[in-house]
């Protein structure tokens, strides 16, 4: 007996199954305690409920959403806007920190000062405590009725920016998103074929033929092309509005992310290495050649890590949009519980959007990573 | 008759598909060094490492100081307090100092206290001559007096058994005289030594028995003059070509 | 022979420091006139509205208009609500006390005289027992204060303090599971590694705060703010679990294979060899990780928790301060940036000095 108890393959094996079995035990009765709470509160389980009307609004949408909608459009209406305020903010956030990184790196002492201020002030403060200075600076601008006239088409109140939008119907968006995607194809097909500008005009010229023919055919004879914000009453009608809760999230995830992703974007310029710079110079290429034939490649392959995992954390960062009413994902599904009594179904809900959407980053990223790595013995 | 110090018999050893040890048929002596030789990949490594249970085997007979080897762990940790080890990379703990080095295994191996481990140490090591280097870090310290180091600690734990996994390959030519200086002392103590080297200098002024090994199996074995100057084997004769040039 | 050449006039001296430096080529140039002369122009507005035009105490809160410079004066009046929450006014020196207790062990760590396996958590634990203590009271004259009234800048610190102290020790934990070679061990860590990474704090805060009590026994289900503190501590715990797996990853396997030789049990392997190794060689990065949990507590106010955004927030109101968001944020901003700016400034000097082998 103690020759078995010695063993090292008995000690192994036990182990395994002592512990497999007390992560069973702990999930199966962590299943059996919810039930029989959530019976206990007399509510149903399964994922019925999604055909049921909320009976409740939510204030900011991309499709159309009303309180008499399902549980499941709701969702998606909420999942819609993670992603809309997500990779709007990656963009800028890229776009800015760029701007930063050259700030940081180039030989012009001021640049370089006030890229690192920057870096320093938005790097160090909370995001959420930004998100909610830009709320409070948007919700204290004045009310509509004394809003701040933008050249007569565009007002800035506290109640968003209303800016003129094209009137296009539900199904002109569709029609529009098909054609994006016909291109699309024929760009990936016919990429064998007259070589990489002509292409790309020509994908250009063809977007543009379709929007006009849009915009032009199929409207209604007294329905103006471009709709006009105009003052009725208390609000504006018309137009399109950029609500604050919407703004505010989006400057402060832009303008915290921005410091971080120039960050990186700047690890990625100093890691090429000096000699092979040199070499670019030795070889006769210009300043600016050198860059862009050199410099940026190479940055770009060593600060792509990196940068999938900061473009994660903020598809993540999206969440804290519920301290200022906006509602993403994780504001609908919580509202959904507190309304709807369905926790568990709507954790599980929650947990699996953003598995999904993390992944897919992740899955991107890695194939992107995986075509331009630097191939050589690994 | 002195007993055997180490007793293998039919031991194989398969990696996956790999037949890295094909059926070892050896006995040590008690006292004896032992020089084990050859090309690499022939498996010389392994057959240490499976003397102290670093390697498991397949099939096969392996026992040590009349300690079956094997998947009794209490076993194994009483053979590994007898058999002391020297590895090619030294294998110092980079954050501890040299003392610390070898004072620690004691202390947590044989449950021995501070003062009685602290000197055995300053003995040992002032046996290999590095007791001036107490205070400092490995990395401070040279290749030779590194690996010096590594002897000394394993010796502190009053071994019965020294395995040396190919202890000069690591060196700089100018530093391998001195290691094998303190090997050889060690082995006119009449301490039990098997040691997997390519050192032949060594092996014919120390070794009792020369062992070449090719392609997992031992191929020769005889006292180092035969090996050397008249070896029968046609794989020996390569291997000793190759390596006196 | 060519004639010989003499060598260019040497390149030093101020004006070409500055030409270097500022005026490099045309653009250079141009930015560098352009943002100086804006540089100034902000910086004036900013110390003007900040320093010279402001109004500091509350007596003179008449003058805060809105032409008028910041009121500071916001922050005399509702300082210690900030500071404190709602912790009792005459026991808010304890208050103060038990938050530089946590701050001098926060000093404390980073000397690196109690770097050791033995010291460190000792000091912690020390450090945040006082904290506890003196903020709980109910013993020695102290009257009790319950954690629901803990608020402000108080409950942040304790928070990040309740977070490093469980969460450490869950990642070496996790990291040693992963490393396992036990495969279920290791399978099932990873799995569960790899899943709380992918998910938002603010879920796992919710999780825990609203899902909990559902699933488990009354007996065990603890207050909300433990929940809560548990479930940060987890989140923490993972990504604190990769970093020190590369560390374990980065001592050599040679080493471990010493120590088996030597006859030296798994358990010293780890606590003796392997672990002040790990830690060691990834301070930077742990530093980063406090810094960023430290940024983080500021979600929990949306769980419900009167942490300082809250105190904040509240100090705001809708009352007497409504318009002096800013300057209260500000000074929010202040609190974080001491710590967080504080914090990183170390591990980058830290950092530093690894890499050269000082340390």
């Amino acid at each position: 007996m103690n020759k078995l108890l010695s063993s090292q393959k008995f000690k192994r094996a036990s182990i395994q199954i002592v512990f497999l079995v007390s992560l069973v035990f702990i999930i199966v009765s962590l299943i059996v305690v919810g039930q029989k709470n959530i019976a206990a509160q007399g509510i149903a389980t399964g994922f019925g409920f999604l055909e049921r009307t909320t009976g409740w609004p939510i204030s900011f949408s991309v499709i159309e959403v009303t309180a008499r909608s399902t549980y499941a459009r709701v969702l998606f209406a909420g999942l819609l806007n993670t992603m809309l305020v997500g990779f709007l903010t990656l963009f800028f956030a890229t776009v800015l920190g760029l701007i930063l990184a050259l700030l940081r790196v180039s030989s012009n002492t001021l640049m370089n000062i006030v890229g690192t201020t920057y870096v320093e002030i938005f790097r160090n403060v909370p995001v959420i405590l930004q998100v909610f200075f830009w709320y409070a600076l948007l919700t204290h601008l004045p009310s509509p009725k004394q809003a701040y006239d933008l050249g007569g088409v565009a007002f800035l109140s506290n109640r968003g920016l209303m800016m003129p939008a094209p009137t296009l119907s539900a199904t002109d968006l569709w029609v529009l998103i098909g054609t994006l995607t016909a291109i699309g194809f024929g760009l990936f097909y016919a990429k064998q074929n007259g070589g990489a500008k002509r292409r790309w005009l020509i994908a250009i010229a063809a977007f543009f033929a379709v929007f006009l023919v849009l915009l032009l055919t199929g409207r209604e004879p007294d329905q103006s092309l471009i709709s006009i914000p105009e003052l009725k009453g208390l609000r504006f009608v018309g137009g399109i509005t950029l609500k604050p809760e919407f703004s505010a999230l989006l400057i402060g995830l832009v303008l915290f992310g921005a410091a971080y992703i120039g960050e990186i974007i700047r690890g990625g310029l100093l890691s090429v290495e000096r000699g092979k710079l040199e070499a670019g110079s030795a070889l006769g290429l210009s300043g600016f050649q050198i860059n862009r034939y050199v410099r940026i490649p190479l940055a770009f392959r060593a600060m792509l890590p990196s940068l999938a995992n900061q473009y994660v954390w903020l598809m993540k960062g999206t969440t804290v949009g519920i301290a200022i009413g906006y509602p993403d994902y994780f504001a609908v599904v919580s509202t959904s519980i507190n309304q709807s009594g369905q926790t568990m179904e709507l954790l599980a809900l929650l947990m699996g959007g953003f598995i999904v959407v993390n992944y897919s980053l992740g899955f991107v990223m890695n194939k992107i990573n995986d075509r331009i790595k630097l191939k050589g013995r690994s | 008759m002195s007993n055997s110090a180490i007793s293998i018999k039919s031991l194989n050893k398969h990696y996956g598909s790999f037949h890295a040890l094909k059926g070892i048929d050896l006995e040590v002596r008690e006292g004896e060094t032992l020089v084990i030789c050859g090309p690499s990949g022939s498996g010389k490594s392994t057959l240490v490492r499976c003397m102290n249970g670093l390697e498991s085997y397949t099939d096969g007979n392996l026992e040590v100081l009349g300690i079956t080897i094997g998947d009794d762990t209490q076993q194994l940790d009483r053979v590994r307090k007898r058999v002391g080890m020297v590895f090619q990379g030294f294998n110092l703990f980079p954050h501890l100092t040299i003392l610390e080095n070898c004072v620690l295994p004691q202390l947590r191996a044989l449950g021995r206290d501070r003062a009685t481990s602290t000197i055995e140490a300053v003995d040992q090591l002032k046996r290999m001559q590095v007791y001036v280097h107490s205070e400092k870090f490995p990395d401070q310290l040279s290749g030779g007096q590194q690996q010096r180091v590594a002897l000394a600690r394993a010796l502190c734990l009053q071994p019965e058994i020294m395995l040396f996994d190919e202890p000069t390959s690591a060196l700089d030519p100018e530093m391998i005289s001195e290691v094998l200086d303190v090997m050889q002392d060690l082995a006119r103590e009449k301490m039990t030594i098997v040691c997997v080297t390519h050192e032949m200098g060594f092996a014919r002024a120390v070794a009792d028995r020369v062992i070449l090994m090719a392609e997992g199996r031992i191929i020769e074995e005889g006292d180092p003059e035969q090996m050397f100057t008249a070896p029968e084997h046609e794989i020996t004769k390569e291997f000793m070509k190759v390596v006196n040039q | 022979m060519a004639a010989s050449l003499t060598a260019p006039a040497a390149a030093t001296g101020p004006v070409v420091w500055l030409r270097k430096h500022f005026f490099s080529t045309w653009y250079d140039a141009v930015f560098s006139i352009l943002f100086s002369m804006l540089i100034a122009w902000m910086v004036n507005k900013l110390l003007g509205w900040a320093v010279f035009d402001a109004i500091w105490r509350v007596e003179n809160r008449e003058l805060c208009t809105h032409d008028a410079g910041a009121c500071w004066a916001v922050i005399e009046d509702r300082g210690r609500l900030i500071l404190f929450g709602l912790y009792p006014y005459e026991e808010q020196w304890r208050s103060t006390l038990a938050c530089l207790a946590v701050i001098v062990t926060m000093v404390l760590s980073c000397l690196p005289k109690f770097w050791s396996i033995r010291r460190l958590p000792i000091l912690w634990i020390a450090g945040f027992g006082i904290f506890v203590l003196l903020m709980r009271g109910g013993f020695a004259g102290m009257p009790l204060v319950r954690s629901e009234q803990w608020g402000g800048l108080s409950l942040t610190i304790f928070i990040f303090a309740a977070v490093f102290v469980i969460g450490m020790p869950l990642a070496v934990i996790f990291a040693l599971a992963r490393r396992s070679t036990l495969p279920v061990i290791a399978k099932v860590s990873g799995l569960f590694i790899d899943l709380v990474r992918s998910l938002p704090l603010l879920t796992l805060l919710f999780a825990a705060a609203v899902v909990v009590p559902l699933l488990v026994p009354e007996a065990i289900q603890g207050t909300k703010l433990g929940r809560v503190v548990v479930a940060f501590a987890l989140f923490f715990a993972v990504y604190q679990a990769e970093i020190i797996r590369a560390g374990l990853q980065s001592t050599s396997q040679g080493q471990e294979e010493a120590a088996v030789a030597l006859g030296m049990p798994y358990w010293s392997l780890v606590v003796d060899i392997l672990l002040p190794q790990a830690f060691r060689n990834t301070l930077p990065s742990t530093i980063n990780q406090a810094v960023i949990t430290f940024k983080e507590t500021s979600v929990v106010t949306i769980i419900g928790f009167f942490e300082v955004m809250a105190s904040g927030n509240a100090a705001i109101g809708t009352g007497e301060w409504g318009n002096q968001y800013i300057e209260v944020y500000v000074f929010l901003a202040f609190i974080y940036f001491i710590f967080v700016f504080g914090l990183s400034r170390y591990g980058a000097w830290l950092e530093k000095r690894m890499r050269l082998g000082h340390v």
